[in-house]
């Protein structure tokens, strides 16, 4: 048994009102709950391993649950087999290497993940973005966040045996990130974000032909995926008071995003500390009122609707700023012009610096959050004033929500596990680091 | 504490503090906070089962109808020599022999080292694209040029193009404009010695106009 988890019959612990902690395995401990009036029979309990590579875990997570028949009477929840280090990696790679890494994190929505460090290095500079990269990153996180959530609902409505919605959701999705493509150069992996700026500008067209998507293929594919499952009866068993969770305990274990919002608590990033160019947007919160699989399918649904609405807002805004500078003219941070670099040896020299030893913000330390698709994405920064991060950390929204992922399940069903952890939207590359 | 009254097997198992009600919206103005629709019942439309999977059926029937109808729309225009400016019903691309028609066209691919008039590379093995790398995974060895103009020039130049993560960076990151990334995006091999690739390799890219902002400064003639 490893050193931090509680041992047999410590049943004290301040986490554990109901319910106890039982060694089960080696090394291995779940909290087991009675359900009221039954013995504790251990001959009838069943334990079974789902993961790490089920189809169903996407992400790579491991979970042992224990049944009572078909009722969940115990759940452990065992991250970290894609763990990769990130936050000390970031000790080895300067602010501007990072990038890439951040990539990583939330695969389905690459472009927040980028932003949110970069904001963070930013506050360490205790410099501002200009208005016109502001106003593209706030567009292209919300471009993120509905390629997120398409991915998510597509995928747990896959999970439920509803393909057509997958598909059209997939499509869409596919449209979208080729053409965030046509702008940052990669599907994916996209490392769109620099410090202090933006690696390529948006044009108009780009906006326009965005603008197109939306109302050619996103608007028309959500309204679809409305009228095929939110009536269908087999949807509503399956989703409606199943996974509930509480407002006390998703406050309690600082759950965040959709799943946070569907419990009734209109708590986001975007409004109670406005970043970028969020406070220049009017936007509503979509919550829900019950805390299921329901409200949190609608409450992405709404989200989409809503990023909709804010890209629509901001892009006047952008085309206004046509021209503007992309980039703080701050040498400490921005990589000079080309052409200053091909012809002019002062700008060839702090070209140099800036690559070898990497952006070099003061001492001092930073937290900044973005309100990333699945929660509070923050990056709490430590400079010793040299090029490399002293300390790099990261808090992901999808490992504290799987935190409180026993909540949700304890007592429902075996089949209950599918939706509720595809509605939860655990991304590996995020939960694991 | 809120009532669960809807899921049987469900009970509250942490009291956790009970939030007073305006704790969270109070930051919001007005109308900002919406609950969407999540009715307590079913109705009986939906408890009828039958007309909602009916609806769900046309809907995705009327997809497929509006797929074909573009289809044919799209196959008489391609008949008439007009079928690359008219949209297809379908996705479906043919793939290799069609490359889909909002393919990027700043896609960060395959790398190619660019040259001088002379055929040599323009790199001048400064290690300023190796430093840059976060992958690590550009290895150069520098040596000395004969002619005296361009004094350094990199003897071997690898790129592990399978650790390469595509980041751009290097292409950023040099001062003479000698690395840059293609959108060419097929790179497969079956032996991962073949994924290192040289320098002869990265230098195959033969530009058929040299454009002028492109040619390291230190060819063009010396105006002093
Ligand atoms: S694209 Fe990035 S990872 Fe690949 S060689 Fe260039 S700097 Fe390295
Ligand atoms: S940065 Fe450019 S010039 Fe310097 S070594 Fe790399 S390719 Fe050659």
């Amino acid at each position: 048994m490893s050193a931090g988890m509680p041992t047999e019959g410590s049943p004290t612990l301040p986490y554990t009102q109901g319910g106890e902690f039982v060694t089960v395995g080696e090394g291995l401990c779940i909290r087991r709950i009675y359900p009221e009036g039954e013995d504790s029979d251990l001959s009838a309990r069943t334990m079974i391993n789902i993961g790490p590579s089920h189809p169903a875990m996407h992400g790579t997570i491991r979970m042992v649950v224990e049944l009572d028949g078909e009722t969940i009477v115990g759940v452990d929840v065992i991250p970290g087999y894609l763990h990769r280090g990130f936050e000390k990696e970031c000790e080895h790679h300067t602010y501007h290497q990072a990038i890439p890494y951040t990539d990583r994190l939330n695969y389905c929505s690459p472009l927040i993940n980028n932003f949110g460090w970069v904001e963070t290095v930013e506050k360490l500079f205790e410099v501002e973005a200009t208005r016109r990269t502001q106003l593209i990153r706030t567009y292209m996180s919300e471009v993120s966040r509905i390629t997120d959530h398409l991915t998510c609902l597509g995928a747990a409505l896959m999970e439920l045996g509803a393909l057509t919605p997958f598909l059209y959701m997939i499509e869409v999705r596919d449209w979208l990130w080729e053409h965030i493509a046509n702008v940052s150069g990669a599907r994916l992996t996209q490392t769109y974000a620099r410090v202090g700026g933006l690696a390529r500008d948006v044009t108009d067209e780009w906006l326009d032909r965005c603008e197109h998507l939306y109302v050619e293929e996103l608007i028309p594919k959500l309204r679809d995926v409305h009228g095929l499952v939110d009536h269908n009866r087999i949807f509503i068993d399956r989703m409606r008071g199943v996974g509930v969770i509480s407002r006390e305990d998703a406050v309690s274990y600082g759950v965040t995003g959709p799943v946070l919002r569907s419990t009734g608590v209109g708590l986001d990033v975007r409004k109670y500390a406005p970043y970028s160019a969020y406070g220049d947007v009017s936007f509503e919160v979509p919550i829900g009122k019950y805390g299921d699989n329901y409200d949190r399918y609608f409450v992405r649904m709404r989200e989409m609707e809503e990023s909709i609405r804010i890209c629509r807002q901001l892009d006047p805004m952008i085309r206004a700023t046509n021209g503007e500078p992309i980039v703080v003219d701050d040498a400490r941070m921005t990589l000079p012009d080309k052409k200053e670099v091909y012809s002019n040896i002062e700008a060839l020299m702090n070209h140099f610096k800036l690559i070898m030893e990497g952006p070099r913000p003061p001492k001092g330390e930073a937290y900044h959050a973005v309100e990333g698709a699945n929660g509070e994405l923050g990056f709490y920064l430590v400079s010793d004033g040299t090029g490399l991060p002293y300390k790099a950390r990261c808090r992901p929204p999808s490992f504290v929500n799987m935190g409180a992922i026993h909540l949700m399940l304890l007592g429902s069903q075996v089949a209950d596990i599918v939706p509720v952890f595809g509605q939860i939207n655990m991304i590996g590359g995020e939960c694991d680091r | 504490m809120t009532d669960f009254g809807r899921n049987p097997g469900f009970r509250n198992l942490v009291d956790g503090p009970v939030l007073p009600e305006s704790a969270y919206p109070g930051e919001f103005t007005e109308g900002e906070i919406v609950t969407y629709y999540n009715p307590e019942k079913m109705t009986w439309v939906e408890r009828m089962y039958i007309p909602y999977v009916l609806s769900g059926l046309a809907i995705t029937a009327g997809r497929f109808f509006s797929n074909m109808a573009q289809w044919a729309v799209w196959f008489f225009a391609w008949i008439r020599g007009k079928g690359a400016e008219t949209k297809r019903g379908t996705v479906t691309i043919y793939y290799p022999e069609e490359q889909r028609p909002d393919f990027s066209p700043v896609n960060r691919g395959k790398h190619i080292l660019t040259q001088r008039p002379s055929g040599d590379p323009q790199c001048v093995a400064c290690y300023m694209c190796a430093t840059a790398c976060p992958a690590f995974c550009i290895h150069i060895v520098a040596g000395e040029h004969p002619d005296p103009q361009i004094e350094k020039y990199p003897v071997r130049f690898d790129i592990e193009i399978d650790k390469c993560i595509f980041c751009g960076y290097c292409e950023e990151a040099c001062p003479v404009d000698a690395i840059r990334l293609t959108t060419d995006v097929h790179l497969v091999d079956y032996k991962r010695q073949r994924m290192v690739y040289d320098k002869d390799f990265l230098l195959t890219w033969k530009p058929t106009v040299v454009e002028d902002e492109h040619i390291y400064p230190g060819d063009r003639p010396r105006e002093d």
